[in-house]
């Protein structure tokens, strides 16, 4: 039995209650509004799910994924808003992912090092796993408030609607 | 509370607030009662100004409430976790469609109605929208012209607060306007290009119930995007803000929300209406409720089945409906038929704040007569706007690069839609299911409506021609695409009760006044005769204001 097969029974099998106690307890004192109501991914998928994200979206001189909470927002949708079938295939991606990482290397995905990860990922970016995935961090990293406040610029409300230009010498719209 | 009225206004709406105002500013003892819940300027805009962290959602909104209860209005973009609370719930007010025939009734539910989320767009008509019905012989000719609602669009326009640029084109009267918004270059760009390439057209800043400037005690715009919200400084006219307000400034008006008009009563002897039953959404409780005038504004699809399920001995087939007209020849506008571009350049350009506007290409289709190249009646304008693509465009890869690049603004794209006129269809109907009864025992409505030949090939034209004008501005990817075809997407609903010369063919008179039933008046969107392509709001407004004048002449008259 593979990883794959092993969480599919785990799930199937009724130990789904224990994962979500297992769950709540560790996100206590996270943002409790972003906890799924039910559970999909374990432990070592949720590894996988926040290693993808900070791959797409790292850390720089403006916060990463993880730091701006992605991937327990990526992990609410998948678990909360897409049904059974839209998010079978991401697990099964993000499982084959993991799979081939510990063939290549002899450790998953999250484990494995930034340019390794790189590689991997950059081999699945037709996926429909890679596909969906991309655009749920995308949109969390933005819709966060550290995503969303860390853009250079950031106002929502300037109080007008006016054309600005930008200076070249300074980097500045104005 | 009294039960006695010198008017009752039934919706408080777009229509039901300029009723409520006139009348009461006239001196009338006016009831307003609305089947939504009660809403409090200011404290009940819960999602203004709100991040989207906020929202457990955010931007994808809460799928499962929106499956069970807010199916028809979830496929609206400005239905959100936001904005909620002021939508009607579909689940408990349910309607049915007639079999491959759907039909999006998208409602509010709320004090102020559609006012508080409607698109603020405000456009006159002109003859030629007054005299279209006669030109081409379908549906019956208008009882009024533009003469006879200029002064009133006028009237209007003063108070509520249009923004907007005279351009002195016959098909689109200038208005009173405030200062108009701006274009960006972007626009600017495509707007010569258009009126280069093609002599005739024009294109102009969107006309809008937006205030760019101080107006009758409410604040100019902050631009922070979606009206829609609410807004706290009361800048783009709604109901909850300008007309009720004004009315309940005179001491002459109660407002009653919660209260669902079930029927009215109506007098076999007078053949006046006497009593508006009420059924009250909180308690269930029963009231009747008497005036000497009624104005019915509960959208054009509440007032036709309020007016169906009034019938009597005298009115077997629904109130005010000796013609059969009733409940026929609901029109829309064709709507989201759009083309898109992406246009090059300008990159050192790019805006800031939300402008809540865009821009508008008057209709420029089979204006002096049939155009030789144009296979379809009447014709439609374009709505649309010139942006920098953010961080939600397509950029392909991942990491440190492509987090810089999705960061920065993106091309300029420019997106125009098309609004389409819909002709009046006798079998593009409204009816009851008695056998399908609502949570108060109302019958539902059915709605058996579709575009017909002559809507699908103004869509085909609508997208030609824009992608015409797009590649003539220089945009680059440009696609159309046809919309999803679906009646009531343009939430433009207007003709179950239409006005006419004749009442063996219409329900209304040329004052609004049922012409079996003078003391009833019905203002909303039930009362067009045509649909032109322009958004019906502002002419709902005008139409209003000057019925209600007309009504309170009756009134002192003695007549009513």
């Amino acid at each position: 039995m593979n990883r794959r097969e092993l969480l599919r029974a785990a799930i199937g099998g009724g130990t789904g209650l224990a994962l979500v106690g297992l769950h709540r307890a560790c996100l206590a004192g996270a943002n409790l509004d972003a906890i799924p109501d039910q559970t999909v991914l374990d432990a070592d998928l949720r590894r996988v799910l926040s290693a993808i994200a900070e791959c797409i979206i790292p850390e720089t001189d403006t916060p990463g994924a993880i730091t701006a909470g992605v991937p327990q927002f990526a992990e609410l949708i998948l678990s909360d808003w897409y049904t059974p079938e839209e998010r079978q295939p991401v697990l099964d991606g993000m499982l084959a992912l993991d799979d081939a990482c510990f063939e290549k290397h002899g450790r998953g995905f999250a484990a494995c090092s930034a340019d390794e990860q790189a590689v991997a990922l950059g081999a699945v970016q037709d996926s429909e796993m890679f596909k969906v995935l991309k655009s749920l961090v995308v949109n969390g990293y933005f819709t966060s408030e550290l995503g969303a406040t860390s853009q250079p610029g950031y106002d929502p409300m300037p109080g007008v609607y006016k054309e600005v230009v930008y200076d070249a010498t300074t980097g500045r719209w104005s | 509370m009294s039960m006695e009225f010198d008017a009752i206004v039934i919706g408080s709406g777009i229509s039901g607030g300029w009723a409520a105002k006139e009348l009461s500013e006239k001196g009338l003892k006016t009831l307003v009662l609305e089947r939504g819940h009660h809403v409090e300027h200011i404290r009940d805009y819960q999602g203004e100004h709100q991040p989207p962290w906020h929202y457990r959602f955010r931007d994808y909104g809460d799928r499962k409430l929106h499956e069970t209860d807010y199916p028809i209005q979830s496929k609206f973009g400005w239905f959100n976790d936001h904005n909620r609370q002021f939508w009607n719930n579909d689940r408990l007010n349910p309607y049915v469609q007639a079999e491959g025939k759907p039909f999006n009734w998208v409602r509010a539910d709320a004090l102020g109605g559609r006012s508080i989320l409607w698109g603020r767009q405000c456009y006159r008509w002109s003859d030629l929208d007054f005299e279209a019905n006669k030109r081409d012989g379908h549906g019956i000719d208008w009882p009024i012209r533009y003469k006879d609602i200029e002064p009133w669009y006028a009237y209007v326009e003063k108070y509520a607060g249009i923004s907007g640029q005279a351009e002195g084109l016959p098909q689109l009267p200038d208005g009173e306007f405030l200062k108009p918004m701006p274009m960006n270059s972007v626009e600017k760009h495509v707007k010569a290009a258009i009126e280069e390439n093609y002599p005739g057209r024009t294109m102009t800043i969107g006309r809008v119930a937006v205030l760019t400037e101080p107006h009758n005690g409410r604040a100019p715009c902050h631009y922070c995007g979606p009206c829609h919200y609410g807004c706290s400084t009361a800048s783009y006219f709604c109901s909850l803000t300008t007309t009720l307000p004004a009315a309940k400034a005179t001491g002459n008006v109660t407002i009653r929300p919660d209260s669902v008009v079930e029927r009215l009563e109506t007098d076999p002897e007078t053949g006046r209406v006497t009593g508006v039953d009420v059924i009250d959404a909180k308690t269930k409780e029963r009231h009747r409720f008497t005036s000497r005038v009624v104005f019915l504004c509960a959208s054009a699809i509440g007032s036709t089945q309020i007016l169906m399920n009034s019938k009597s001995e005298q009115h077997p087939n629904g109130l005010a409906n000796g013609s059969g007209a009733l409940g026929r020849y609901l029109m829309d506008h064709t709507f989201a038929t759009g083309v898109g571009g992406v246009m090059p350049g300008f990159q050192d350009r790019n805006t800031i704040g939300q402008r809540p506007n865009g821009i508008y290409i008057p209709r420029f289709r089979n204006l002096d007569g049939q155009d030789d190249d144009a296979n379809f009646l009447r014709g439609y304008g374009f709505q649309g706007a010139a942006r920098r693509e953010g961080w939600s465009r397509d950029v392909p890869g991942f990491g440190k690069d492509f987090k810089d690049t999705v960061s920065k603004p993106g091309p300029w794209v420019m997106y125009m839609s098309g609004f389409g006129e819909i002709l009046p269809y006798a079998d593009n109907q409204v009816t009851l299911d008695e056998k399908k009864v609502d949570r108060f025992g109302i019958p539902q409505v059915h709605v058996s409506v579709e575009y017909k030949d002559n809507e699908k090939k103004m869509i085909d034209d609508i997208m030609a021609r824009g992608t015409e004008m797009l590649k003539a501005a220089g945009a680059t990817n440009v696609h159309a695409w046809p919309g999803p075809m679906i009646m009531g997407s343009g939430v433009h609903e207007m003709g179950t009760a239409r006005m006419g010369h004749d009442p063996a063919t219409s329900v209304l008179n040329g004052w609004n006044q049922a012409h079996e039933v003078p003391n009833l008046f019905v203002t909303d969107g039930a009362c067009m005769t045509s649909g032109s392509c322009v958004n019906p709001s502002i002419t709902y407004m005008a139409i209003t204001a000057r019925a209600a004048s007309h009504a309170v002449e009756l009134v002192r008259a003695g007549a009513l």
